[in-house]
């Protein structure tokens, strides 16, 4: 379980540090519900709830961090993981591949960034090219993170 | 076993939206345990960021390529400074000329006026055209009231202060009311924003209508606020702009409030 934590960890502050970089010009990809969707859907049977203990406890830190209400990012969070892991049961086990977990993730993500966008009438979350910069991002992201669970799992 | 486990991960999962909902109800934003909360947790992180905070220095001072250039900023930042002292005291003249008042206040030289530069540690989507955060705060000498500038221009005001940290409101917040007045007529209004980014300028006569390019200047101090500070221009009448005997004016700023990364809180000694 140490490597759940330390990987929620490192993730809130590589999203952490790309948030400073890039604020308050431009919106950065949710890394760390990204990594914690791509560990929900990477057959961790038995540690889902600390998967959404640590969705709530990093968007709650995110929101103190960054000034949302408090409870928003954690409430965004949670629910994109528990709409993850609600499709992902849906679908049949050989539809499982790691292209749709990556399609699934991402889509989470893409939907905390429209909801956002409807939300908050700023600038940097308007639907242009800053949202599909964020979006490419995270499909980058995701793709890293696919390599990485999947190529462990292989070895 | 696995439907148990099922169950209780739907169980926690809509206790926790169920606890962030109850957050976001009781918790206001703004309010004091809010912003000492985010002072906080902003104190306990700002070590670990200081790497990207230094690497996007760095950025920037590749930026600014030649040594010329960044003399030439230093230049213009002292003459930035030089202008807001000059921009008060024409503004004391006009206003108090040959009266006890003016007499009473001393000349205001620019050797009075002190800038703190400050960074935007936060500034969420969700109030982007109302609130920013920075990184001074009650430490750095930094009173509520205090003028926020940027370059000469005001953005807004210093609402809270925490020890490192203080929350300006913007001037495109719609709760944020100044008086201001219009350079050329001496005409006094009330500026307000409408938290997407506008401004507006009401209370004007309709008897002597203004021209585009008026420059707009607050109005009076009020506690650490000063008269005098450029706010931005007139930019032509709203659509429904008749209120009676009053018009409302749309307002220019002469600074674009998407792109505030560092401000200026000033002092006046």
């Amino acid at each position: 379980m140490p490597s759940l934590w330390f990987a929620s960890i490192i993730t809130w502050l590589v999203q952490d540090f790309f948030q400073v970089l890039a604020n308050p010009f431009s919106g950065i990809p949710d890394f760390y519900v990204l990594t914690l969707g791509m560990l929900l859907v990477s057959n961790r049977e038995g540690k889902e709830i600390h998967l959404l203990v640590a969705a709530f406890v990093g968007g709650l830190l995110w929101d103190l961090r960054w000034g949302s209400p408090l409870g928003f990012s954690s409430l965004f969070y949670v629910s994109a993981m528990l709409a993850v892991k609600l499709i992902w049961g849906a679908i049949s086990q050989t539809a499982r591949t790691s292209l749709s977990a990556t399609l699934l993730v991402l889509g989470s993500h893409i939907c905390i960034s429209i909801a956002e966008a409807f939300i908050f009438d700023a600038p940097i979350l308007h639907i242009g090219l800053a949202f599909v910069v964020k979006q490419a991002g995270a499909f980058l992201f995701c793709i890293f993170m696919n390599a990485y669970i999947f190529h462990r799992e292989m070895d | 076993m696995r439907d148990r486990k099922m169950v209780e991960f739907w169980q926690v999962g809509i206790s926790l939206i169920a606890f962030s909902m109850v957050l976001m109800a009781v918790v206001g934003h703004q309010s004091s345990f809010d912003v000492r909360m985010r002072s906080f947790i902003y104190e306990g992180l700002r070590h670990l960021e200081l790497p990207a905070l230094a690497l996007r220095e760095g950025i920037n001072r590749a930026l600014v390529l030649s040594r010329d250039k960044r003399m030439f900023l230093e230049k213009i930042d002292s003459l930035q400074k030089e202008n807001v002292a000059l921009r008060m005291e024409l503004n004391r003249d006009k206003e108090f000329s040959g009266s006890e008042a003016y007499e009473a206040s001393p000349y205001l030289a620019a050797e009075g006026v002190n800038f703190l530069n400050a960074t935007v540690i936060y500034r969420h989507p969700g109030w982007w055209w109302r609130y920013l955060t920075i990184d001074k705060g009650r430490d750095d000498g930094v009173k509520k009231g205090m003028p926020v500038l940027s370059g000469e221009n005001v953005v807004g005001r210093v609402s809270i202060v925490e020890d490192a940290t203080a929350v300006v409101e913007l001037l495109t917040s719609p709760d944020l009311r100044i008086p201001v007045i219009v350079e050329d007529t001496r005409d006094i209004g009330v500026l307000s924003g409408d938290g997407k980014g506008n401004m507006s300028l009401f209370y004007m006569p309709r008897k002597a209508p203004l021209q585009r390019g008026m420059k707009i200047a607050t109005a009076f101090a009020v506690g650490n606020f000063y008269p005098g500070l450029l706010v931005g221009a007139v930019d032509g009448p709203e659509e429904d702009f008749v209120e009676g005997d009053f018009v409302t004016y749309k307002v220019k700023p002469d600074i674009d409030f998407s792109r505030l990364r560092r401000v200026r809180i000033l002092e006046v000694r």
